[in-house]
């Protein structure tokens, strides 16, 4: 953990993402209930809590894949809730999941060039490997070490190249926010090494980070900030430190 | 998929497969622009027109269904909708229905375009369900409305052309929509739209997550699959002379359509093609065996079924990927007997992901 590199006083500073009181239900349970929080800009953020405690349902309403029954999402101070989920990705938007998804039966090269910038009937028309994208593809494969694999099919990559295949994903529109599910879940530990290098180069570069991580090793390393979530909502926040000693935090991953 | 014809072109030494496949390509258009002149033999010549119509509905069925995934069991409504459409008209304004062809195709896409914006909220079997409801609610419209003349059908005005011309021009006509069927497919496969349709076929919810606006993709799908069917209707109605909902608004065609497909290979460009050439000779030929008995329905059921069973991916991909698989090993003999397996090749810190990940 780098202390220089956080922001004085985080959540004054302009939020790169804001969620207001954000709900959400499946059936009678509440996934989601009154969640707000800041993700402050130039953050590596982390999203912490124990399992059921809402982490994947809230990355899933901010992306767009599920539609929340109240609240806002703000993106650089703009709402996207109401927005599908490719204008999202436009807005700045970017996600891996949790466990990797990938289009199997097409090459690696293709698994990144595939969306567009905006909507243009023109752009649909392109040839699909070209331009700008074929370049920043090109880079991004060749940073995350998969540039020899690009005509092989995603499918026949090993479970860790999957993963660095999303992570190439995410990043192919220059997003000003990514979203991590577990980038290091199913992995072996060189590789999740490999991966905080990675995203520390790529937040380096003007990419914020919210991560949702199970391992504290690698969420104390790389965060700036955490947000720690419980029962739906936000019970405790701020440096990695302060909240590993919080005892709302203790109670809720202990206490359940 | 289209990775089949890449992986043939590569198997086959990258640009000279290209330069090969044109060719071929080539060398078959002027045989089919030939072949009405040379061979005046009328079984085969309609064997040929109903061949061309199969692969303008198998290879339009393939943007939407090979490409995308969604598969439309309802795909001979648009050649209904396109027929009717040309009828109708060619009596009202008496007019060539060659001429009215365009408004036949745009008739099926404006109405694809608007079903689809409906039905393509849904996935899966349910759409394949909806898929075939909308053929026979297309049928009971056709039936029952007054402008279509219900079940007593419509004649159109006969060819005006000398009769020693017989069929050739319908041969032409449906040929050239053909070609058209072929390159639309073959141009969507090359484009970011078809890139983007294959994404969806894989995984829908992730495309949309990366930037793929996954409506205006699936709909644009589904009209641009009709729109020559649209257009064939039109010729085929004219060829037929006279059309009749059942006839026209039939199950049958829709199966043909998929089967052709499915043996050749779903998602490549010529694989319909392929199937197109094997099903509807198959189906002729049944025809003149077995008269007008129903037992091309028992062929087509067989063949459906070995397809199934044996050629799940269809014809064209199998091939490819045998040739793949030839090269793969051979050029690991070149590398005196190295491992190929992708894992093993892989980044250091890779080398156990593949087993980790299955355990997870």
């Amino acid at each position: 953990m780098t202390d220089e590199r956080r922001p004085p006083e985080a959540e004054e500073g302009g939020a790169i993402l804001e969620v207001r009181a954000l709900r959400k239900r499946f059936g009678g349970v509440a996934a989601v209930d009154d969640c707000s929080f800041r993700v402050p800009r130039g953050s590596v953020t982390g999203l912490i809590g124990p399992n059921g405690s809402g982490k994947t349902t809230v990355f899933n309403l901010i992306t767009g894949m599920l539609r929340p029954d109240g609240g806002e999402i703000l993106l650089e101070g703009r709402r996207i809730d109401g927005l599908p989920p490719w204008e999202r990705t436009w807005r700045g938007l970017g996600r891996t999941f949790q466990i990797a998804r990938l289009f199997r039966e097409m090459t690696v090269l293709e698994n990144v060039v595939v969306p567009l910038r905006d909507f243009r009937l023109r752009r649909m028309a392109e040839s699909a490997v070209a331009g700008e994208e074929r370049r920043r593809a090109g880079e991004l494969l060749e940073r995350v070490g998969l540039a020899r694999f690009c005509d092989e099919l995603a499918g026949r990559l090993s479970y860790g190249q999957q993963k660095l295949l999303e992570l190439a994903q995410a990043l192919v529109l220059r997003p000003r926010l990514v979203l991590l599910d577990e980038p290091a879940s199913g992995v072996n530990p060189r590789m999740i090494e490999r991966m905080a290098e990675l995203i520390r180069e790529f937040h380096r570069e003007g990419t914020d980070f919210l991560v949702v991580e199970h391992n504290m090793p690698l969420v104390m390393d790389l965060c700036d900030h955490v947000l720690v979530l419980a029962g739906g909502r936000v019970i405790a926040r701020g440096s990695p430190l302060a909240v590993r000693s919080d005892p709302a935090v203790l109670e809720a991953y202990l206490g359940g | 998929m289209g990775r089949a014809s890449e992986a043939g072109s590569r198997a086959a030494g990258g640009g000279t497969g290209v330069r090969l496949r044109h060719a071929v390509v080539a060398a078959a258009a002027v045989l089919a622009a030939l072949f009405p002149l040379a061979v005046r033999n009328d079984f085969f010549l309609n064997m040929l027109i109903l061949t061309c119509l199969l692969v303008v509905l198998s290879s339009g069925w393939n943007v939407v269904s090979g490409y995308a995934g969604y598969v439309s069991l309802g795909h001979s409504a648009f050649l209904g909708v396109g027929a009717y459409t040309v009828a109708l008209l060619a009596l009202r304004w008496q007019l060539s229905p060659f001429l009215l062809a365009p408004l036949g195709a745009l008739a099926a896409a404006v109405l694809a375009a608007v079903v689809g914006l409906v039905m393509m909220r849904a996935r899966g079997h349910a759409f394949v369900i909806m898929t075939i409801a909308f053929l026979f609610i297309m049928q009971l419209v056709t039936l029952n409305a007054s402008f279509t003349n219900g079940s007593h059908g419509l004649t159109l005005p006969l060819p005006t052309w000398s009769r020693q011309w017989q069929n050739v021009p319908f041969y032409y006509a449906m040929a050239l929509l053909a070609a058209l069927s072929v390159g639309l497919s073959a141009w969507v496969r090359r484009t970011k739209f078809g890139l983007g349709l294959l994404a969806i076929r894989e995984d829908e919810e992730k495309a949309a997550a990366m930037g793929v606006p996954t409506g205006i993709y699936k709909v644009s799908a589904f009209a641009a699959s009709t729109f020559l069917v649209g257009a064939a209707g039109g010729v085929y109605a004219y060829y037929l002379t006279f059309i009749d909902p059942l006839g026209l608004f039939n199950i049958i065609v829709s199966v043909q359509t998929v089967l052709a497909v499915m043996l050749g290979g779903r998602g490549t460009v010529w694989g319909p093609v392929l199937g197109a050439f094997v099903v509807e000779p198959l189906s002729e030929l049944a025809n003149t065996y077995f008269g007008a008995s129903q037992v091309h329905l028992v062929l087509f059921g067989a063949l459906m079924m070995l397809v199934v069973l044996f050629l799940p991916r269809g014809v064209l991909p199998t091939l490819a990927e045998r040739l793949e698989r030839r090269r793969r090993l051979r050029a690991a003999a070149a590398e005196a007997g190295a491992p190929v397996r992708l894992a093993e090749v892989g980044e250091g810190g890779a080398r156990q992901d593949g087993r980790e990940g299955a355990m997870t």
